[in-house]
């Protein structure tokens, strides 16, 4: 119970240490920690100043709306995700689900020959149908999270190839194209829907009691139903949400391709839990930001866009990405050690009556 | 007393359980074993395996068509592959298949030092082991050959001759890769080789990784922001030549910017066969007959259980490109996949 309380109080910003009394670490600390919830930031800004220092392509609008629209899919999954492993749930399904989407929305589209509105709706249905069978098996049956959804890793795929035959349908016309590749305001339309996204998940995570509960709920699902969260509801919404939101990403990804490739969505599951993982959430759940999730996605986006840009060669890359995202977690550690001196020296401290020996 | 009746009582509802167990497992064993079961129908030699591990790749229907027609005229089984481009999983499904006793099984490898012990497991218990590669394996019983360096070549040369007669010879080039495999190493490399012999001044911007369309799309976005003046991009695959031709035209290139683009891959995909056909940046791709290929693997496999025929077939890339005669074949081949 009160490892959930506790919990319970962190989902609000986070509160900033008080003036420490002295010394410059512990100023310096006090000072960072007014701007941002983690060293994840600090991070991604040295990245970005690295590679803008290496490059004179990498500071630019363009390339800034390119990264953008690469992290938009990660990041649409990565925020119901993020809720999930909140929880202290997991979905790795994420992956295959968004290419069951995607086969189901290009036999209806380009086989069937409905109407591209019926397509989208049933593809995005698909994706809430199989999120609720997730969410009833492990919220209400209690099946394991990761079982069930490595099922549905390898099951959704299975599904796939069923109804596809490997047979990638192409051709969506102009009107499913914008979806994927047009702008709004000079910004991707991708990274419009992340965008707007982001803000209801942030809303949800920081002004609603629902962020609340499901902090709850992965701290201490006992203490949390006793208090009367919803601990079986709420994981399951969240799962129905997460195969929606996969199935979304499909459908850009499609539409950006201007294919409904077989090959959507291999790799999405662990991308958007490096982004989620890297961003602070525990994996054991309750506890967690959703900016430090959305500074994960955007680390990984702009280190792959700066090694691209760099053209670090394929023998180093793979080295560069893993040591770069163990320096990161280690800089964020770092950080939140810092961040607690200053916290632990303005706390005033009650005097302790002396032990009677 | 009372607590050693208790652990006899214990000890015998065991034992009962145990012997619930026992007598379970057996029937299910006896049920497997019965003919007409699942495993009982593959431990025969009528049944062929094939193994191409990448079933998720745009080239696998068309593959699966001809080995799956040539199976039913020849009167086999055809078990497929569920490696998804693991080593470790190919080689526990040939172990799996050998065990099983098939009649034999053609595997596109994933490594091919990886085979030769398998080769021999096979051997030893009966089952003819081919390969379908870009190279023969010592010791198998045949083979259908399909030379990448031979491809390389004829879309090197295809986008070097482009580059002297639309950019006068000079020309920023990205390759999109898979250096781990062979068949990337060889199709990168002897089509960069080949493109420099007849274009000297092009040269090598970028070199990255990336086979699959998502993957390349993205590469190439990145690439695009370090060079915006790219002129040629080669791609390992074909599905990576889509991603790469939509990256490319996200930047909302000016017709003449389209005229001075030039991508290609290999493999003989359908969307890019029909979208160099029709015109556009997508300039060529090594095309291989990919259902001719398939019914090719089966038939010499056929042949290798039954004693008769060929089992070591070569198959060679043609080329299909904008020119007259490129477009001509592409047509052919789109027309032979039911396109």
């Amino acid at each position: 119970m009160a490892q959930a309380e506790s919990a319970g109080r962190s989902w609000r910003k986070p509160r900033a240490p008080r003036e420490p009394r002295s010394g410059g670490l512990r100023r310096l600390a006090a000072l960072l920690a007014n701007y941002q919830s983690g060293g994840l930031l600090i991070a991604l800004l040295v990245m970005g100043a690295i590679f803008t220092s290496m490059s004179k392509n990498f500071l630019t609008h363009r390339n800034l709306t390119v990264i953008l629209l690469q992290v938009s899919i990660v990041g649409l999954v990565a925020i119901p995700q993020a809720m999930l492993v909140l929880s202290g749930y997991v979905d790795l399904s994420v992956g295959s689900v968004a290419v069951l989407a995607v086969a189901m929305f290009g036999q209806m589209a380009r086989v069937d020959h409905h109407s591209l509105a019926l397509s989208i709706a049933i593809a995005l249905a698909v994706g809430a149908g199989w999120g609720l069978m997730n969410g009833v098996l492990i919220s209400y049956l209690e099946f394991s999270p990761i079982i069930v959804t490595l099922g549905g890793f390898a099951g959704a795929r299975g599904v796939a190839e069923t109804i596809t035959h490997d047979v990638t349908q192409f051709g969506f016309g102009d009107k499913f194209a914008y979806l994927g590749n047009g702008t709004i305001l000079s910004v991707p339309v991708p990274a419009v829907i992340f965008l707007g996204f982001f803000v209801v998940g942030a809303y949800i995570w920081y002004e609603m009691p629902l962020g609340r509960h499901m902090m709850s709920i992965g701290a201490d699902k006992i203490a949390a139903r006793s208090r009367g969260v919803s601990t079986k509801l709420i994981p399951c919404v969240l799962y129905v949400f997460s195969g929606i939101a996969a199935a979304a990403g499909g459908l850009i990804l499609t539409s950006e391709l201007d294919g409904a490739s077989p090959s959507i969505g291999i790799g999405l599951e662990l991308q958007v839990l490096t982004a989620v993982l890297l961003g602070g959430v525990a994996f054991a759940g309750g506890r967690g930001s959703l900016w430090g999730v959305l500074f994960g996605i955007l680390f990984i986006g702009v280190l792959n866009n700066g090694l691209i840009l760099l053209n670090i060669g394929p023998y180093v890359v793979n080295l560069a990405v893993g040591a770069v995202l163990v320096a990161a977690a280690g800089a964020d550690a770092f950080y939140q050690r810092l961040e607690r001196i200053p916290v632990a020296a303005a706390e005033p401290v009650a005097a302790e009556p002396e032990a009677s020996t | 007393m009372t607590d050693g009746s208790f652990e006899l009582d214990e000890l015998v509802s065991r034992t009962v359980d145990r012997r619930k167990f026992v007598l379970g497992v057996a029937g299910v064993a006896a049920g497997l074993a019965l003919p007409g079961s699942a495993l009982a129908r593959f431990s025969n030699s009528k049944t062929i395996a094939f193994a191409q591990p990448d079933t998720s790749a745009g080239v696998y229907p068309l593959l699966l068509k001809g080995a799956k027609s040539e199976a039913a005229k020849r009167g086999y089984d055809l078990l497929e592959s569920h490696a998804n481009h693991q080593l470790d999983n190919q080689v526990n499904e040939l172990n799996t298949w050998i065990g099983q006793g098939i009649g034999g099984v053609i595997v596109l490898p994933l490594d091919n030092n990886a085979m030769l012990p398998l080769i021999k497991k096979a051997h030893d218990a009966g089952v003819k082991f081919l390969d379908y590669s870009d190279k023969a394996l010592p010791g198998t019983d045949g083979w259908v050959i399909f030379n990448n360096l031979q491809g390389a070549a004829l879309v090197g040369a295809d986008a070097g001759r482009w580059v002297n007669r639309t950019l006068g010879g000079k020309a920023k080039v990205a390759l999109l890769t898979h250096e781990i495999q062979q068949t990337g190493k060889d199709r990168i490399h002897g089509g960069i080789k080949a493109l420099k012999k007849v274009a000297p001044k092009a040269q090598v911007v970028a070199q990255h990784e990336g086979v699959l369309a998502a993957e390349c799309l993205t590469v190439t976005q990145s690439l695009l922001q370090a060079h915006p003046d790219l002129n040629v991009i080669l791609c390992i695959a074909d599905d990576g030549a889509l991603g790469a031709e939509k990256a490319f035209m996200q930047t909302h290139p000016s017709a003449a910017r389209q005229r001075q683009m030039y991508i290609a891959g290999w493999d003989g995909a359908i969307p890019v066969m029909q979208k160099i056909v029709k015109g556009g940046t997508i300039r060529s791709t090594g095309a291989l007959d990919l259902v001719g290929i398939g019914a090719a693997s089966v038939r010499a496999t056929a042949n290798a259980i039954e004693g008769k025929g060929p089992t070591r077939i070569n198959y060679p890339y043609v080329l299909v490109s904008q020119s007259a005669a490129g477009k001509r074949i592409g047509r052919q081949l789109i027309a032979k996949y039911g396109a």
